[in-house]
């Protein structure tokens, strides 16, 4: 890598440079049909800076490495003078929890077993698997740059995800850790919410509602958590712009994002920049606090960079992205028990206009509640409104969720299904 | 590169099959009069997959030094794999062929200069006036060579040459903003590249036309399909619904209905990767078989369905050369390739000709339950005529049921256009696919 970082040196002012090993071992069954994977990759990024321009490129084979110099050096020269430096940080915070070598010694069999074991408890309940699948994964990242940034990273994921189905009720329950976990609750959740699913019907109406964890983690990512993105601000491509210290939640809000949690599929010590990461409050007591930059942007906004430059992958480039685990809070909930209402777990998908959070989506799974308790199964109504104006409506319910990286109670809004 | 990979093929294994492929691509992104950025890169990618005992075992690298490790760890994840059903492939021919994409200029061999150059010229069109307050532009291309080769004797080479364009274009006025967007793609060369000025000038037109728009007042309507949001239902309502692996899983809401009568007798829904230049083509699908048109409801009928070799095996018929993977390093699933409406025999004006309708214009995505048939799809932009006036409608959500729906069509257009390049996402992999249609006119639709 150091050599590779010299050669680039010879074109360029600055360099970064940065590869993943990644392994990952999956079994999947459609039905009754199941199938493998495994894959092994290597892919490596580069970027150079030259006349304070960056260029990007990538590469899976080291014989490219030339070819990928100059399509970066390329980029560089069309791209905008920001004047911008690679960092130079060397000390991080220590984050336990992200690698458990239990999941590297998981073998093929292991695995196998695994999915085997939650498939059969599925069809002992009297239901029929639709799609389950069991995944590890183990990556390497090394980062470096040629201002002496030099950041490794080693990480282990275990998936879980079981799919039910009866008559017309189809369910499926999804979970994500760094460490090994017995994904036996996952299938029963499955199970439990494939029962009660069946003869769902669609409603209409003003009702509150209640968000479960994943239409929660849906909402935030497709709103909140990107209509803060440094790109989105700069470009005027977000209604959060001109909202920075304006109230956008309740009082007693706090939606914060995390990085340095130990143990969650979300935490980084430092982003894919090399810049350190911060715990910073999105919102604080329902008010806007803060948006989220990379270098580029960052620059272009005159804003600091917190650790917000994000790729999807090693092999694209940096981008501003909320990426880390992100907790809402507040000090007063809402006794479930007595929430009379529509809980949401499942919508077909949301696709919002990006300028004023309006949209509308049909929900397929969901239920009517009564004092805390569902009393029938509803499906196949759209769920009309604006994000924003929700939010607004916000209280959190007295439950903890976890869905992936997102860590909230369960929302109760305000809303209307026609 | 075949006869490197030919020597892989000596495995102790029932059937083996190796795929490889090695891309170039690149894509230049304008914003505001400054390239955002230029992507450009070589990749390369590599599988095996093997049949043994009745399992599968699947293994991928993306580095051609790691192909012999990964053979045995392909056979080690098959001896892994529960048997549950008996698997295994349809027979097909084996076939040796080499094939590509017609075109005159290969993308790789204009320079960059030139592509950001092009780019610009079409972006200076999308400011048309003060309104047009931040617009966006972006061209990508590939050329994809696919390497297959398996245990029975086939060997095939196939290149494809791809360009994308896109152009979206933010305007504002009196507090209000809006965005509106469209892209345009083919399989050819880069000759692509001219003739699309009057579509660039009308995405910056509708987007200053949504700064008036309204929402739709929830309820039911009658409506126009553009061939874009027509195109999209055919693919997500029906042709999901006729992937032969979801009927087999129990997850179509078209199983056990072949012979049936779901539409009306005008209702055709077609899915043809022989279209040359049309963004779904494949000439050869990733399992080595010739893929050809199918009618998959055909006047009315539930028809055929699309089938993998795994599929056909398990159904006992013949595969459709339907099997396709985003590329080598993922598993070949029964996926679409140009899906849409047949022609009717209406004008343009007998179509639009009612008093009350909405006619929906561009399309903003979709999503289909293929176990129930319920689908959804939102679109960006739409206009309500009433007693000769037109409204321009925003972010609307058509939602639906295909059974119901293909009842409630009564006419179709004379001409089936092929507006954008799609990617259909299923089982965690992307691939592009032609959605179609003619215009079409359906009967008391829901829009919310």
């Amino acid at each position: 890598m150091d050599e590779l970082i010299r050669k680039a040196l010879k074109i360029a002012d600055e360099v970064e440079l940065a590869v993943e090993d990644s392994r990952t071992n999956s079994f999947t069954a459609f039905a009754k049909n199941k199938t493998s994977l495994f894959e092994e990759k290597q892919v490596y990024s580069i970027r150079v800076i030259k006349d304070g321009r960056v260029g990007f490129s990538r590469f899976n084979e080291l014989k490219d490495f030339d070819k990928a110099l100059q399509f970066a050096a390329d980029d560089a020269k069309f791209s905008e003078k920001l004047g911008i430096s690679f960092p130079c940080c060397s000390e991080f915070p220590r984050i336990r929890g992200t690698y458990d070598k239990k999941i590297e010694q998981l073998g093929e069999k292991e695995l196998a077993g695994i999915l085997s074991e939650g498939i059969s408890r599925i069809e002992q309940s009297g239901l029929s698997n639709t799609k389950s699948t069991i995944t590890s994964n183990i990556s390497r990242t090394l980062h470096l740059n040629s201002n002496g940034f030099e950041g490794k990273m080693d990480a282990t994921s275990f998936s879980a995800n079981f799919g039910a189905q009866s008559g017309d009720s189809t369910s499926s329950y999804w979970g994500m850790k760094p460490h090994f976990f017995d994904p036996g609750h996952l299938a029963d959740k499955t199970i439990e919410r494939t029962k009660f699913s069946a003869n769902a019907k669609p409603i209409s109406g003003g009702y509150p509602l209640l968000f479960e964890d994943e239409f929660m983690a849906k909402m935030m990512g497709r709103f909140l958590i990107s209509d803060i993105c440094g790109n989105n601000v700069f470009d005027k491509r977000t209604p959060l712009l001109g909202k920075m210290g304006q109230r956008i939640a309740p009082e007693g809000i706090n939606i914060t994002e995390d990085p340095l949690r130990d143990g969650c599929i979300a935490s980084y010590p430092f982003d894919d920049e090399g810049t350190l990461c911060k715990k910073k409050a999105i919102v604080e007591d329902g008010i806007l606090n803060t948006f989220v930059y990379d270098l580029k942007y960052a620059k272009k906004c005159g804003a600091e960079p917190k650790g917000n430059g994000f790729n999807d992958g090693i092999g694209s480039r940096p981008y501003p992205k909320a990426a880390c685990n992100i907790v809402v809070e507040s000090k007063d909930r809402v006794n479930l028990s007595e929430f009379t209402g529509v809980s949401v777990r499942k919508v077909l998908t949301i696709r919002p206009n990006r300028m004023t959070g309006e949209f509308s989506t049909q929900i397929i799974e969901g239920s009517l509640i009564e004092k805390g308790e569902p009393i029938k199964p509803i499906r196949g109504c759209l769920l009309v409104g604006n994000f924003y104006e929700m939010l607004d409506t916000l209280r959190l319910a007295d439950n903890n969720m976890e869905y992936g990286r997102f860590f909230s109670p369960s929302w109760i809004v305000d809303g209307k299904m026609v | 590169m075949l006869d490197y990979l030919e020597r892989f093929l000596d495995l102790e294994a029932d059937f083996v099959e190796i795929r490889a492929s090695s891309n170039a691509k690149s894509a230049i992104a304008i914003k505001d009069g400054i390239v955002d950025s230029i992507d450009a890169y070589p990749s390369s990618s590599y599988s095996v997959r093997v049949f043994l005992n009745s399992s599968i075992g699947f293994a991928t690298a993306n580095q051609k030094d790691k192909l012999p490790g990964i053979l045995s760890k392909a056979v080690k994840m098959a001896r892994a794999s529960p048997k549950t059903v008996e698997l295994g492939l349809s027979e097909e021919k084996a076939v040796q062929d080499r094939t590509r994409t017609k075109f005159k200029t290969n993308p790789q061999d204009i320079s960059i200069d030139d592509k950001v150059k092009d780019l610009m010229e079409y972006h200076k069109l999308q400011r048309i006036d003060g309104r047009n307050a931040g617009t966006a532009a972006r061209y990508s291309d590939f050329v994809l060579d696919n390497y297959y080769l398996n245990s029975e004797g086939s060997r095939i080479w196939s290149q494809t040459i791809g360009e994308t364009l896109s152009f979206n274009c933010l305007s504002q006025a009196e507090g209000t903003s809006q965005i509106y967007g469209d892209a345009f793609g083919s399989l050819s060369g880069y000759e692509f590249i001219k003739g699309h000025e009057d579509k660039v000038r009308l995405v910056s037109e509708k987007s200053i036309d949504l700064l008036g728009s309204k929402r739709v007042d929830p309820g039911e309507y009658d409506v126009v399909l553009s061939p874009a949001m027509a195109g999209l239902l055919a693919h997500e309502a029906a042709g999901h619904a006729s992937e032969a692996d979801y009927v087999l899983d129990d997850m179509s809401c078209l199983k056990g209905k072949a012979g049936e009568k779901i539409g009306s007798e005008r209702v055709t829904i077609i899915d043809d990767p022989t279209l040359e230049g049309v963004w779904g083509h494949i000439r050869y699908d990733d399992e080595g078989v010739e893929a050809r048109r199918k009618e998959l409801i055909s006047k009315g009928i539930v028809n055929e369905k699309m089938h993998s070799r795994e599929t056909a095996f398990r159904m006992n018929t013949a595969s459709t050369g339907n099997a396709r993977a985003q590329g080598p390093s993922l598993v070949p699933l029964v996926r679409m390739t140009n899906t849409h409406f047949g022609a009717g025999d209406f004008t343009d004006d007998e179509i639009m000709g009612n008093e009350k309708f909405i006619y929906v214009d561009q399309a903003k995505g979709g999503t289909v339950s293929s176990k129930t048939g319920e689908f959804q799809f939102a679109a960006m932009y739409a206009t309500l005529h009433e007693g000769g006036k037109e409204t321009v409608l925003r972010d609307m959500t058509l939602a639906g049921n295909l059974l119901d729906f293909l009842g409630k069509i009564d006419a179709f257009g004379k001409r089936v256009d092929f507006p954008m390049p799609g990617m259909c996402g299923k089982g965690g992999q992307s691939v592009r696919v032609g959605t179609g249609a003619p215009l079409v006119r359906a009967r008391g639709v829901k829009l919310g």
